[in-house]
């Protein structure tokens, strides 16, 4: 079984990485959130 | 149909709110949420978890055994419970007089109560949790078996796992 | 004292099996910690019971399979799927074993339906008196749904067998066939890195929020810990009865909505973005699909609840609304309005729309339910390629591509298992829907149950209820194991034991 070592350019690819997921997650809500205000605006 | 239990309600409402507001269980707040919002209805629960502190007011939430759902009153009123329901305990039960708001503008939408005094009915008490002697019993002699199977096991099993050689996984 | 089997199938598959329960049985000792430091001594014992049953049997199960260990690399599919699917039916049972000690279940049956909500993270359950459940079992609860959604059965063999030749049939069979690395165990270790990454992320910020809302430190902890597991695998389960309710809090809600929908992408695409394809998001057919599918569903349902006037201002509409959606989008299950609201005030577009959502579900090789936005995105893909080749000429063959981490070709075979899958969920959301109509139930709401159960959601609209009738927990639990484990390992089991059966027909 490999062992785990610890590296510090991976570490910080891999961080950098799971940012920008994160970051992602955030535009797919702020875009949700635009389209619930266009709907809620809109006098059906 | 319709009709006919708007009606009823309103007969409901007409005869007993202005006395005191009209006791209902959560189940019949959410079941007759379109014609009760708005209405000051009275309900008498169990406080549960924790109060949630939001500035001047709280958050208490309540279970009846029909349901639980969200009080919002003033924290001086919530700091009146000494004793929430969880595992261990057994809540205050509590009474009170609110608004019910089907869908709360306040509070983004959420059905909830909005009540400006509560007062307790029942203190709540601390649950006890005995413990059955059978478990006991029978936590022994499974602990005796597993043990006997433990002891079996690594003597069959575990010396000869050392020879199985590591093979490389297979992936297609 | 054991003897050992000499019939090789039922040898590895006792094997494998044993292994497995040996594994999933020493995570009750987490519970069982927990409860010890908060003093619930009922509860340590109902966990240390179980634990030694579980243990025992799956000793035994080891022994009887032992010589499995010398024949090595002799493994076949069949094996691997019906190791996984025996190791849940087994686990059931004895993951059941604390519920139904801790007095909180009406039946073993009930018990049974609440850890395969728990395994496949659906998300519904029958547990009484949710509101004074014990940490520990609160725990367990959580456990059971967050390693059911990575993969339990992969886990416990890359931990606890040496020989894994083959693994990859097992892997198969627990429902992901995604190899991010070329060997299964470096898969499964990435896997749970990410997953466990994220729990940490995902409890802290939790935690923060649940003190900045009101919640103790060590509520704040245990709620922070609890909704992100299921959060992240998609499962649904709260510690309390009003589940996202219970927090009355936007930020909360918000925070959950990023994890679940983290937690409904396929790990082959957490890998490849985490690794620097940081566009693979906007380019992966299913995160399309999902995107598609989440957006149009909330725009349906948002639009039939502000015209009936319900929610007028969009912070309500999406708290209320949206919220629901992406999480029976991503086969999530939190709620933020009571179950009844549904029938009551979504009227027929919005439960169609949230339906329809809830069959989609998430992605493939994540832990998700529901038909897959990978699969939809090929059959719509399919769709589109058969129209243009009608409309132009046929002398011009064009190779029809999708792209899926990288550019895949769209051939015949993929098209057919993807057709066949939904096919499959289709015929179970209907039968459940039929059932549900026999049992009495207006159509409308059990079709929407039988969605959430099919698609391993776990909204509700209340037909899920101690009350209902057994046959019902019964299709509902198959439902659930055979969504998850995607039909093929369910029926590797079904075809093992028939073929047992034929010849001891035989030999009798």
């Amino acid at each position: 079984m490999k062992r785990f070592t610890f590296n510090k350019a991976t570490f910080k690819s891999d961080a950098l990485g799971y940012a920008s997921e994160i970051g992602w997650m955030v535009l797919y809500t702020i875009a949700l959130f635009l389209l619930t205000w266009i709907i809620s605006v809109i006098p059906w | 149909m319709v009709k006919k239990s708007v009606v009823f309600v309103f007969l409901i409402l007409l005869f007993t709110v202005p006395v005191h507001a009209s006791k209902w269980t959560i189940n019949e707040l959410v079941e007759n949420a379109d014609l009760l919002d708005g209405v000051v209805v009275t309900i008498e629960a169990e406080a549960i978890g924790e109060v949630l502190e939001r500035g001047d007011f709280a958050w208490v939430n309540i279970n009846d055994a029909t349901n639980a759902i969200g009080v919002y009153v003033p924290i001086a009123e919530a700091k009146k419970i000494k004793i929430f329901g969880d595992y261990k305990h057994t809540g205050d039960t509590i009474r009170f007089s609110a608004v019910f708001h089907n869908a709360c503008v306040e509070h983004g939408g959420e059905m909830d109560l909005h009540a400006s005094s509560i007062s307790i009915v029942k203190t709540g008490s601390s649950t006890d949790h005995p413990i059955d002697p059978m478990k006991v019993v029978l936590f022994g002699f499974l602990a005796f078996l597993t043990l006997g199977i433990g002891v079996y096991f690594y003597h069959t099993v575990k010396p000869k796992r050392v020879h199985g050689h590591q093979s490389e996984d297979e992936t297609e | 004292m054991v003897k050992e089997i000499k019939h090789p199938t039922l040898g590895i598959i006792s094997y494998y099996t044993g292994y497995i329960i040996v594994g999933m049985s020493l995570f009750m000792i987490f519970p069982a910690l927990v409860s010890t430091i908060f003093g619930e001594w009922n509860v340590v014992l109902d966990f240390l019971i179980s634990l030694f049953i579980s243990l025992s049997l799956g000793m035994t199960m080891v022994l009887f399979g032992r010589n499995t260990r010398l024949q090595n690399g002799k493994l076949m599919w069949k094996h691997g799927f019906v190791v996984a699917s025996l190791s849940w039916f087994v686990l059931m049972f004895l993951c059941a074993i604390p519920y139904l000690l801790s007095g909180h279940m009406n039946s073993l049956l009930d018990a049974t339906f609440d850890v395969m909500s728990g395994f496949t993270t659906t998300g519904v359950f029958l547990l009484q008196d949710l509101d004074h459940v014990s940490v520990g079992l609160n725990l367990w609860r959580h456990m059971l749904t967050f390693i059911g959604g990575q993969g339990m059965v992969v886990l416990a063999l890359s931990f606890l067998v040496r020989e894994m030749a083959g693994a990859y049939k097992f892997y198969v069979g627990e429902g992901k066939d995604v190899a991010l690395v070329p060997n299964v165990r470096g898969t499964t270790q990435i896997i749970w890195i990410i997953s466990l990454v994220y729990l940490v992320i995902g409890t802290i910020v939790l935690f923060i929020n649940g003190v900045l809302i009101g919640l103790n430190p060590t509520n704040a902890f245990f709620h922070g810990l609890y909704i992100f597991m299921a959060g992240w695998s998609t499962g649904g389960f709260a510690p309390n009865l009003q589940n996202i309710m219970y927090y009355h809090s936007f930020s909360y809600e918000i925070v959950t909505i990023v994890f679940f929908v983290l937690g409904s992408m396929n790990f082959g695409l957490h890998y490849a973005i985490i690794k620097g394809k940081k566009m693979e998001f906007l380019k992966n057919i299913e995160m399309q699909s999902f995107i598609i599918s989440s957006f149009v569903g909330s725009a349906i349902a948002a639009v039939a609840l502000a015209k009936s006037g319900l929610y007028t201002d969009s912070i309500s509409l999406f708290r209320r609304v949206v919220y629901n959606i992406v999480s029976a989008n991503t086969t999530t299950g939190f709620g933020s309005i009571f179950a009844r609201q549904f029938i009551l005030e979504w009227g027929p577009l919005g439960m169609l729309a949230i339906t329809i959502v809830m069959l989609i579900g998430g992605s493939a090789c994540s832990t998700a339910g529901g038909f897959k936005g990978l699969r939809v995105g090929i059959v719509v893909k399919a769709f589109f390629a058969d129209m243009r080749k009608l409309l132009t000429s046929e002398r011009r063959v064009k190779i029809e591509k999708y792209h899926h981490i990288k550019d895949m070709v769209l051939d015949d075979a993929i098209v057919r298992t993807s057709s066949m899958i939904i096919f499959l969920y289709l015929l179970m959301f209907i039968g459940a829907t039929m059932l549900g109509a026999y049992f009495g139930y207006p159509v409308v709401d059990s079709m929407f149950e039988a969605a959430s159960i099919s698609g391993n959601v776990g909204l509700s609209v209340g037909i899920t209820a101690t009350t209902m009738p057994s046959a019902m927990k019964v299709y509902y639990i198959l439902a659930m194991y055979l969504g998850r484990l995607e039909f093929l390992s369910v029926f590797a089991l079904i075809g093992v034991m028939a073929q047992g059966v034929k010849t001891w027909l035989k030999r009798a």
